[in-house]
Parts: C-alpha cells; structure tokens; sequence
C-alpha cells in the first residue's frame, strides 16, 4: 500500500465549531466597507476598501452573507444526516 | 495596561514557549479564533476567517514566503515575504501576516489583533463589546 | 457610517442541509495495491510490483503517468491543501456530510489520466479492474454513493462489454468517459460502438477531463509558462473540443437517446460555444449535413456540472450566463470533493435563482440525467 500523505483534517465548515461567535455585518463609510462582528464597529475584521476597480461592497456582502448562512447550518439542530428528505 | 481603549479585554493565551518562533496556532478567546503567529520573534494575531468564502485561513500547514515581480526588478521573479505569508487552505488566497495584507487583492485587509508579551505570558488584546468579554484583565 | 444588514431575501427558502443536494463530481482515490485484486493477469503482476510506489497528485508512473500538479514549473511551498484523497466510503460519506451532499456521482482520481498510457491491453484492464473495485468497495445507495463505469477509449469493444456488463447494476448510474490527453476525440468513429452500448444500457455518459501535458489538442499546452494557464484552458478546452466532435459527427443524430453530460469546466464557456458553432452553421452547414437544427439545439440538450463555478462579485452574471445557454433545467451542482478547486454548495446557492431553479440545479437536473430517485435508486431498471 503506498504511503498516505497525513490528511489535513476536514477543510469544510460544520465539521468544526464557528471561528466568530456572532453575526458579520457590514459597516460602510467612503472610504471601505467594513465586515464587523454583531453591528460593532470596533470589532472589524476584514477591510475591503473602494476603489474604481474593486468591488467592496460586493465583496463584503459576500464574506458576511456566507458567513451568516454558514453559521445557521451549523447547530446541531440545523444539520441533518445524509439521506435524502423523505 | 493601554488606557486609549476601553472597550477592551486582554486574554491570556499562553506561556511565551507555547509560541515558539516560526510557530503558528489557533487559539479561541472572546468568542472568535484568533490565529497567532511568531515571526522572528514578534508576535501576530489575525481572525481565523478568510474573506473569500469564510475558510479558516490561520489552519495553513505552514507560513511560507510568496513570489513578487515587477518592473523594478527587471520583471524577474523575486522570492519575498520569507515565513509571513499565510495561504488559506481552502482556496490558495495569501496573506501577509504583519500586515493583513491580501497579496492577490491590495484593497483587502485583515485585521490584526494586538499580541503583547507579559511576564512570559502571551496577551491577546481584543476589543468587542462587554457581553463577549472572557473573564481575562480588563 | 453606515450599517448594512443583510437582505431577507428567499424567505422560507430550505436551508442547505434540508434540500436534496446530489453533487455530480465526486472522487474516489484508487490505487495500484487497490486494484491489484481486481485486474486481470498479466497486469496485476505489474500493478503489484508498483504498490509501494510513491505517490505525487495523480501522478504515479506506470499507472498515471505524467504530472497534473504543477511540476512543469517551480513547486514553492504553500499550505493551499491540493492534495486531499478520500480513501474508503466511510470518509467519503462523513465528508459529504459536512458539504450537505446527500448522493454523489464518484469519478476516479488517478484513472482521470487512463487516456495518456499508451498501452491498449493495460488501459482496458486497469478500466475492468476499477469498474469492478468500484461497485466491490465504494458504490452504495444507502450511503448515497453512485458509480460510474470508465469506457476505456482504447478499446471501444471491451467498454461497450463493460457498458452491458454494468448496465441493470442499481449502483452504477452512468458512464465515464475520459478525456485527459484522449486522442482522437470523443466523437470519432472507432467510438460508436460505446454509444449503442450505452443508449442500449440506458446510462448516461459524462465526460471529464484533467490537466496534463500531452501531445494531443488540447494538452499540447507546454506552451504556456504556468500552470495557471494550462488549467486554465486544458481542462474547459477538451470539454468544447471533445463535445464539438460528438456533435460534428453526428454522434448527437445518430444515437438521439444517449444523455450527455460534462464536468469540472465551469459553466461560462457554454454561451461562447452556442453562439460559435451557430455562426459557423450558416456558412459550414454542408460540413454537418447530418444535423437536422442548428448544432446550439444539440447543444442545449448537454448537461453541464457547474464545478469550477465562475465567480464574478455580481454573481447576477452567472445567472445571466446560465440563461444564455437556457441551462436551468440542465447544469448540475458539482463539488468536485476532494481537489484542490472545490466547491461548496454554499458558493453555489449565492447565484441569483428562483425556488424552482434551485431545486434544479441542486438535485432535480441530475435526478433526471441519471434516471435516479432522490434516494438514489434507478428508475430504469
């Protein structure tokens, strides 16, 4: 049997507990938009800044809306087991 | 203990021997992971959430450097950043930890959290709101 | 500044986890030792005298040859993690759990590359050796593990055998069709007798390709400096290349009921060919005689697996660009677990689509392309 490469561990969200306890908002000035924890501007943790040729907002929007939805699948109570609705 | 941020809390994470040099590690405080990394011997803390598609990008196997060319260097290849750059696992995105740099989209930055060292012990300053705050000094 | 909550949009919409997702790409990992059992003599001496062989992402010598991770050029170190392999069907099926998938449509790993060995009676046993390893230790409805067979190109009889072989199999769904430095083209006519086998077996044929550096179109791509651009091009060219023969021969004509699917090209090429191949009909009708529409109508009918999807900011594009291909009952999610490229459902679900649409594209297409229920079981046999 060849020699298996160590496996990295399971790369996929669910498998693992949220790495933010709360929900990613964007805050927006006009400078950048922000991806902030629970609506705090204090506490960002991604800067996309504007610019004619990248699309900020879009990007923060998809960072927290994957996010969001990410972290509402993975309770217990959200995740079901792999066979096919009934 | 910094005076200018009083919505703060300091976390302790670890002895400074946890954190060896060349070193990197995910450790949770304050509801959030928090990705430290010891570079040369300074100490760097990023969130563990990659802004592509949330992937945990501090779990990286290794810090490595990345490949720079430009004009000025007659458009050769020139190896830089050597053991500061973070390649999320997920998607190949890098990362340069000092700065929080996103190296394929300047307009993208992580945040970095303040990482002191105090008494041998490894200080994570993270400001959020009280209800989040881990019994840590305040 | 301002706070921006996110839109409530598709309201009562079924999270991921409760949706019947079937992902259309899928990988098994297979190995010399693996086969071993399965393979006829003599080439079972030759794949044990390999077992121990090390082993590089789908690059092993004498069983798949030729680089596919980038060591045409400087290997840097990187922590991208590009060489995951799902070994055993309980992994595979804890891991697609944690992807919401619940049937998977399994492909190989390293027999991605059958087509660039050059010896006809190897290729067609390591083919006969896999279909048979594949439904022994991985296929499973209950675990909602589906198979498809490999029709090894250099022997168009002994894949139309396999095809009968497999065809009333509850486990096998459809047929593999490589394309990885395949010469000639899917298409030709030392093929046909794969279609009838397949039309006759009633099991769709999927095409999928991989990067390698072959001296056939399109992997004469030595060219390029990089492997960015040999992915690039090599993977989604062979998939236009392979399906403009099919249709340019007349397989579309001559076997009307064969179902046709491609992976791992994206989905953003389909509106170019469309309109290319139409251009071309007025003025080459003469070259397809056969045809009794203009070739987009063919076309059309093709399943396409959006893995890698594209990823505009506006991802109002992609929807825009599954409309120009009128591809809504006809694209399939694909995850392409474990490589390096894949996609999770969730990036998927971004695109901008009705109920309905997502329904399709996340189970509905597919259950339809392989004539499957949603609990796995086919309906044809």
């Amino acid at each position: 049997m060849p020699e298996r490469d160590a496996q990295p561990g399971t790369l996929v969200p669910g498998g693992r507990r949220d790495p933010v306890d709360g929900r990613l908002d964007v805050l927006e000035s006009d400078e950048a938009c922000l991806v902030v924890v629970d609506g705090e501007p204090d506490d960002w943790l991604v800067r996309f800044e504007k610019a004619d040729d990248f699309a900020a907002r879009e990007w923060a929007d998809n960072m927290a809306r994957v996010y969001n939805r990410r972290r509402g699948h993975s309770s217990a109570e959200a995740r079901f087991g792999a066979a096919p609705p009934r | 203990m910094s005076d200018d941020a009083p919505s703060h809390t300091d976390h302790v994470v670890g002895a400074l021997e946890d954190f060896p040099e060349g070193s990197h590690r995910v450790v949770e405080i304050a509801g959030r992971q928090v990705g430290i990394f010891n570079i040369g011997g300074e100490l760097h803390g990023l969130p563990n959430v990659c802004p592509h598609q949330t992937g945990p990008v501090c779990e990286g196997k290794i810090v490595t450097g990345s490949l720079r060319s430009t004009k000025e260097s007659g458009w050769r290849a020139e190896w830089v950043h050597d053991g500061e750059v973070i390649v999320c696992p997920w998607h190949g995105l890098e990362y340069h930890v000092p700065t929080g740099q996103c190296m394929a989209f300047p307009h993208i930055r992580l945040r970095r959290y303040d990482v002191l060292v105090e008494d041998g012990e490894v200080v994570v300053r993270i400001k959020a709101p009280k209800r989040r705050r881990s019994p840590a000094r305040a | 500044m301002a706070l921006i909550t996110e839109e409530p949009q598709q309201a009562g919409r079924e999270p991921l986890p409760e949706l019947l997702i079937v992902d259309t790409d899928v990988h098994v990992h297979e190995s010399p030792g693996a086969l071993e059992p399965y393979c006829d003599m003599p080439w079972r001496v030759a794949l044990d005298n390999i077992r121990d062989a090390r082993e590089w992402y789908l690059d092993i010598p004498a069983f798949s040859p030729g680089v596919s991770d980038g060591s045409y050029q400087a290997k840097f170190p990187t922590a991208h993690e590009g060489a995951r392999m799902v070994w055993d069907q309980d992994q595979m099926r804890a891991e697609l759990d944690e992807i919401h998938t619940d049937l998977a449509v399994l492909f190989p790993d390293h027999l991605l590359k059958l087509p660039v060995l050059t010896q006809t009676d190897y290729a067609s046993a390591l083919a006969r050796a896999y279909n048979a390893w594949l439904v022994d230790q991985w296929t499973s409805v209950e675990k909602g593990l589906l198979g498809t067979i490999i029709a090894c190109p250099h022997d168009p009889q002994d894949a139309a055998r396999e095809i009968e072989k497999y065809a009333k199999h509850p486990e096998i769904v459809g047929v593999y069709l490589p394309c990885a430095g395949l010469d000639p083209l899917w298409g030709d006519r030392k093929y046909d007798p794969i279609w009838e086998a397949a039309e006759a077996a009633d099991l769709a044929v999927l095409l999928h390709s991989v990067t390698v550096t072959h001296p056939v179109f399109p992997f004469n791509n030595h060219g390029f400096d990089t492997e960015l651009g040999r992915h690039a091009c090599s993977h989604t060219f062979s998939i236009m290349a392979n399906i403009v023969h099919m249709i340019t021969t007349g397989v579309v004509v001559r076997y009307p009921k064969l179902r046709i699917a491609v992976t791992e090209a994206g989905v953003s090429w389909m509106p170019f060919l469309v309109n290319r191949l139409d251009k071309e009909y007025l003025e080459r009708r003469r070259d397809v005689p056969f045809l009794e529409e203009r070739p987009s109508h063919y076309l059309k009918q093709f399943y396409v697996a959006t893995q890698p999807i594209e990823e505009p900011e506006d991802l109002t594009d992609v929807a825009k660009m599954i409309d120009l291909y009128d591809g809504w009952d006809t694209t399939m999610f694909a995850s392409d677990w474990p490589h390096h490229d894949f996609d999770h459902p969730m990036k998927v679900d971004q695109i901008p689509m009705t109920d309905e649409q997502r329904r399709n594209i996340f189970g509905d297409n597919a259950l339809r392309l392989l004539k499957i229920d949603a609990q796995g079981r086919r309906l044809n046999l």
